[in-house]
């Protein structure tokens, strides 16, 4: 081996050849150029002419370059030189100690690389090569041994990182087993995560000569998500608490992660970022969702970190909270609608699993809330039971009735006086009474209360100082409805009514059913020791090492459903769901992955990153393709000297010089109108129109905004002739901010944001112009709960309003223009539905077309979708019907914005078709 | 090469003779003289003319045949009268277009080959002399008459056979054809010869002396292409006759141009002082000029000829 800077040449010996260039340059330039053979009728003229000029012509001098040229490649390509090999590596053999466990998912491309580049350049060594993976297998393989790098490339085609975690000691003993002779060298790939038997490993591979450890970086330490914790909010949404830890050396950045929520189909339900400080092990952040979303989710992910630990699967316990309803009432007795659990099942069988049946049968299974329709006293011997299933955080919600309206047994929340209290019965003067709004702090806040429910009986509770803040609900004369105590874990409620409407229309309500909702979201729900799914447990679907479900393999083992909590992922027990479809049990791999360790290996080694091997390019092929084109260019220019080639028309010729000559005195022509610079983005709008939007400042809205006129644009396409471009940004805060920036653009989408930067007065005063001039905003400012950054916009709003001169506004009439200029529709819904719409009142200024749409529905978010086309935002209400109304607002706006009142008379319509019947 | 194309390229040499043909005025060839052996014209002419069939009557001898006497013209008078015909003659015209390897050479792909700018003013000649009335006579590449001569359409389309015919039987050949022009031809007709005559100059005057020798007048016609008067190559080229006379390699073609412009002007004039020997005109052709002035070149040489030997 011969080295040469970044080159290595194999085969050294054929540069000698180099030696024999100079003569070789001599000869070719002595010899001749090569004779062109004319037939020529008069040849016999030529014979034997006085010769007058001596000096034959010679070959030209950059054919003489060309020829020698290839005559160096050529021997340099023999010689077999390697791009970027390095020096100083031992020749003996080579063992390669691979991690494939869990954590080796982060950077795994790059460790993959990393490592067919070690075997590439091993294979350019002719080094003999073991590859050893350090994750058990669940079926076991032959042993590693040394062979030829082509061996062990030809098994990194198929690893793939494993969902368990590595054991290093079985690795450790593989490589003692090599008996690899010395001196010889080793290289270990580490995933950086410390495990119980790392120093069994460290002590294998001291024993070698040379020692490299390949790692990923500080800044790309193997995170873990573990499972989230679900809550309810202050506002009755569920509050998602998620955590990202990572594994972390001596100095780590600080760095941020987003963290999904996704739902079976793949769709982002929500997706929140997490920041990890320097130095932190962790962060945390939370996100809040309506229950009907945060039950559709299926599973957790870090985005752009795909791995086994960094997803959480969430099982049914997670989307459904177990609730039992006990009832004395004996099955096909009682008629229907009588039945006293009839309207709590009606209830809560939407968003809940129900169970029925006894006391008994109900607590043998976990249970989150308990309702106990038939208002009557627990007997003894199950109190204890109960007791204690509260204590652990069960909410036992019992209703009174004519079986209890006294202290029957302790399980209640309040003191209750003996007998009940009436109103408004055919006996009494007093009129049935409303329910007065629910006191913050309690779990009912916010419910609107509907003006139709009324109470006609209750029991009433003894007066205690703490029956206020044990009451969650009361009469419109102070008397508790509703009592709670708190008990250990869990609750004890008590509804001062029945569950039937016999004393209350409460049950026939609506507000019958928030209210049972906000109790089952307070509920803790049912985790850890998961016991419904009894017995032993067959594979579903399983987490593969990237984080894909995929189903089960032919050796995937049940498990037992008891022995979750203790079990440890490996080959035996991947993580992943297990039972049957619809009734699953998630085996998450990162609830065990606590406290984890930065691996320190070998401080004696050479370090590296993956980046560090960089890949070894053979250049023979190469430079013997280049000699061999440069051999067919010979040839080809040998044969015009010969006067062989195919002569080009001298029309065509005529015309490609003439064309080449225009191009040339064009271009300083062409170069002269560039001289007054334009805006590449404002040159770019007037060339194609396109939708605009204005920046907001907030990354993810911008982009939440981008993504939906994107989509919009599309629709625009398909559905209407308004084929535009790309949407467009529009920087208020720009310094060069005018009304040339914003006049290309027909329509501008202005999201607001509570803590939007205050254009300048140049910028308010540019956009007056705009929109005196034609031009229209769709102002968007959603204070929804869910909407991001909606607090405060509205206020932000008229904050900005006020800086532009603006006619008078009015709300949308339900037959304006807007309703009509492409579909008819009824209001503008976005992402939500009742925000009103504001316009300017009708003006003869612009042809009474409005310049400015006013509202909230956060019609960007709706119409979001990510590239692989599945929608970035639920709406609600309304669901994907409400979407396409959105998009047909959409639409709509921008018609209006195109077409101006082109489509008023559609309002007359019915006016004109009245009179063409009459 | 097949019959059809053969035939293809007749009619395509005669469209463009034609095209060639129609732009001149008909050219009657004046007879230098109308001797007794030239064949009577009165057959084969479709035109009207002085002179058709009566000419004038005269006194019956004993020499006459009694079948010649005109009875009509007798009964008027008292003596015998008989009718005498005009005498009517065409002049023949033997056209040789030298089809030999030579002529198929052209310096760039937008000029014609000589042989195919040769038999297209052949053909051409052919068209004006039939129309004139004339008799026309092919002769073979190798100077041999073909057929007997012949007037009207038929013998243009004879002549354009046959030329497309030595045309195309020679394209790939390389070997030359000597000139052997012994056959007698028609007395006193009219030879013309279209070709480079790059030959040896005594090939040339053998030629020439075995058609003037039977007393015929001629007309000699050299087609050349441009490139063999200019020599317009460089560098070093091996140039290769086209008729196995060799070949000779030149250092640097543009040193050899001026002594090869000698050359060939000293060529040309043996040619001119061969022909002008013989009584024979004599013109030269490129194939970049157009074909209409070689045409018209050799329209002044015949009625030139008739002209200045009005004897």
């Amino acid at each position: 081996m011969f080295t040469l800077g970044a080159f290595t040449f194999m085969a050294p010996w054929a540069l000698a050849a180099a030696a024999a260039l100079p003569v070789v340059w001599l000869l070719l330039r002595l010899m001749p150029p090569a004779v062109r053979r004319i037939d020529f009728p008069a040849a016999r003229l030529l014979f034997d002419l006085e010769r007058t000029e001596r000096t034959p012509a010679r070959t030209p001098p950059w054919l003489v370059a060309l020829r020698i040229g290839l005559l160096v490649l050529a021997i340099l390509g023999l010689a077999d030189p390697v791009l970027s090999a390095r020096r100083g590596e031992s020749e003996g053999p080579l063992v390669v100690v691979f991690d494939d466990g869990w954590a080796a998912a982060n950077k795994w491309d790059a460790r993959l690389q990393a490592l067919r580049n070690l075997l590439e350049r091993a294979e350019h060594r002719q080094q003999q090569v073991a590859l050893v993976t350090t994750a058990p297998v669940a079926t076991a393989q032959p042993a590693p041994r040394l062979g030829p790098a082509r061996e062990s490339f030809a098994r990194s085609a198929e690893l793939v990182p494993q969902a368990w975690a590595v054991d290093r000691a079985a690795a450790a003993k593989v490589v003692s087993a090599l008996n690899v002779p010395q001196p010889a060298s080793v290289v270990w790939l580490t995933d950086g995560v410390a495990t119980r038997n790392d120093a069994a490993l460290t002590d294998a591979l001291a024993r070698f000569t040379q020692v490299t450890v390949m790692e990923a970086g500080d800044a790309n330490v193997p995170l873990v998500l573990p499972p989230p914790q679900r809550s309810l909010a202050d506002n009755g949404a569920n509050r998602i608490a998620v955590t990202v830890r990572r594994v972390i050396g001596p100095d780590a950045p600080p760095l941020a992660h987003t963290v999904r929520a996704l739902d079976a189909n793949g769709q982002v339900l929500a997706r929140t970022t997490v920041s990890l400080a320097t130095d932190a092990r962790g962060g945390s952040a939370s996100f809040e969702l309506p229950t009907e979303l945060a039950n559709r989710i299926a599973r957790f992910d870090v985005e752009g970190q795909p791995g086994a630990a960094t997803t959480v699967l969430a099982d049914a316990r997670w989307q459904r909270r177990p609730v039992g309803i006990a009832s004395a009432t004996a099955k096909g007795i009682t008629p229907p609608l009588l039945e006293d659990s009839f309207y709590l099942r009606q209830a809560l069988e939407p968003f809940a699993d129900v169970r029925a049946g006894d006391l008994d049968q109900l607590l043998s299974r976990p249970l989150a809330v308990l309702f106990m329709a038939s208002g009557g006293r627990i007997l003894e011997t199950e109190q204890d039971r109960l007791t204690k299933w509260v204590q652990d955080g069960g909410v036992l919600v019992r209703f009174a009735g004519p079986a209890l309206d006294s202290n029957v047994d302790p399980l209640l929340p309040v003191r209750l006086r003996s007998g009940g209290r009436s109103f408004g019965g055919a006996m009494s003067w007093s009129d049935p009474v409303a329910l007065s709004a629910f006191p913050e702090s309690t779990p009912f806040s916010g419910i609107a209360i509907p003006g139709d429910v009324t109470i006609q009986t209750q029991v009433l509770a003894e007066p205690t100082p703490e029956l206020a803040s044990k009451t969650w609900a009361r009469l419109s004369d102070g008397t508790p409805l509703v009592t709670a105590e708190h008990r250990g874990q869990g609750y004890v409620v008590l509804f001062h009514v029945t569950a039937t409407p016999e004393w209350s229309s409460l049950p026939l309500s609506g507000l019958f059913v928030d209210v049972l909702r906000r109790l089952i979201e307070m509920s803790a729900g049912v985790s850890g020791g998961e016991a419904t799914l009894d017995g032993v447990l067959p594979p579903l679907e399983l987490l593969d090492g990237l984080g894909h479900l995929a189903p089960p393999g032919p050796t995937a083992a049940p498990i037992a459903a008891k022995a979750l909590s203790e079990l440890t992922a490996g080959p035996d027990a991947p993580p992943g769901l297990y039972g049957a479809p619809g009734n699953t049990l998630a085996f998450n791999l990162s609830s065990k992955l606590v406290d984890l360790q930065a691996l320190n290996p070998l401080p004696t080694a050479a370090h590296m990153t993956f980046e560090g091997v960089a890949r070894e390019r053979a250049l023979k092929p190469w430079l013997l393709s280049l000699a061999l084109l440069l051999l067919i260019a010979d040839l080809v220019i040998s044969f015009i000297l010969r006067g062989l080639a195919p002569t080009v028309p001298a029309r065509l010729a005529r015309t490609g010089a003439a064309a080449v000559l225009l191009l040339v005195l064009c271009a300083p022509f062409a170069a002269r109108a560039e001289d007054k610079p334009v805006d590449p983005q404002v040159k770019a709008a007037i060339l194609d129109t396109r939708l605009g939007y204005i920046v907001t400042g907030r990354g993810d809205i911008d982009r939440v905004t981008a993504a939906g006129l994107t989509s919009l644009t599309q629709v625009l396409f398909s559905r209407t002739s308004a084929e535009m471009a790309q949407p467009a940004p529009v920087d208020l805060g720009a310094a060069q901010i005018s009304a040339d920036m914003l006049s290309p653009y027909p329509i501008l989408y202005w999201r607001m944001t509570p803590d939007q930067t205050k254009p300048s007065p140049k910028a308010f005063a540019a956009v007056s112009n705009y929109l005196h001039h034609g031009g229209m905003i769709v102002f968007d400012a959603p204070e929804q709960a869910g909407a991001a950054a909606g607090g405060g916009s509205v206020a932000r709003m008229e904050e900005f309003l006020r800086m532009i001169d603006l006619p008078p506004l009015v709300r949308m009439a339900d037959d304006h223009v807007l309703t009509r200029s492409f579909y008819l529709t009824r209001g503008l819904p976005g992402r939500f539905a009742d925000a009103p719409v504001y316009v300017e009142k009708g003006s003869s200024a612009n042809d009474g077309v409005s310049s400015v749409v006013i509202g909230g529905n956060d019609w960007a978010s709706a119409w979001a979708r990510e590239a692989n086309g599945l929608p970035l935002f639920p709406v609600v209400p309304g669901g994907e019907n409400q979407r396409e109304l959105a998009y047909r607002a959409g639409v709509n706006m921008v018609m209006y914005a195109l077409t101006g009142n082109y489509k008023s008379d559609q309002v007359h319509l019915p006016h004109i078709m009245q009179r063409l019947t009459q | 090469m097949t019959a059809t194309t053969t035939r293809e390229t007749s009619r395509r040499l005669r469209t463009a003779a034609d095209d060639v043909a129609a732009r001149l005025p008909p050219l009657l060839v004046q007879a230098k003289r109308i001797a007794a052996t030239v064949a009577l014209g009165s057959h084969g002419r479709r035109r009207a003319g002085p002179g058709e069939s009566f000419w004038q009557f005269r006194p019956y001898s004993r020499d006459d045949a009694p079948q010649s006497i005109d009875w009509r013209q007798t009964a008027k008078f008292d003596h015998v009268f008989v009718r005498d015909r005009e005498w009517v003659a065409a002049q023949t015209v033997a056209i040789w277009s030298d089809t030999s390897p030579s002529m198929h050479y052209r310096s760039t792909r937008s000029l014609p080959t000589k042989a195919e700018r040769a038999v297209v003013l052949a053909i051409a000649l052919g068209e004006l002399l039939v129309d004139g009335g004339e008799r026309i006579l092919r002769l073979s590449a190798n100077g041999q008459p073909q057929r007997a001569a012949a007037a009207g359409r038929l013998a243009v389309a004879q002549l354009a056979d046959g030329l497309a015919g030595d045309l195309d039987a020679s394209a790939d050949s390389k070997s030359p054809v000597p000139m052997r022009f012994t056959t007698t031809l028609p007395r006193h007709a009219a030879v013309v010869m279209i070709s480079d005559l790059l030959s040896p100059l005594a090939e040339i005057a053998n030629a020439i002396k075995a058609l003037s020798h039977q007393g015929s007048a001629g007309h000699i016609l050299q087609v050349l292409d441009p490139a063999e008067e200019a020599l317009p190559f460089k560098g070093r080229i091996r140039f290769v006759g086209m008729e196995s006379e060799g070949e000779t390699i030149v250092e640097r073609a543009e040193d050899a141009r001026a002594a090869y412009a000698v050359r060939m002007q000293t060529h040309r004039a043996g040619v001119r002082e061969l022909a002008a020997r013989a009584g024979w005109s004599f013109a030269v052709h490129h194939t970049d000029r157009p074909p209409q002035l070689a045409l018209s070149a050799l329209h002044q040489a015949l009625s030139g000829y008739a002209a200045g030997s009005g004897r």
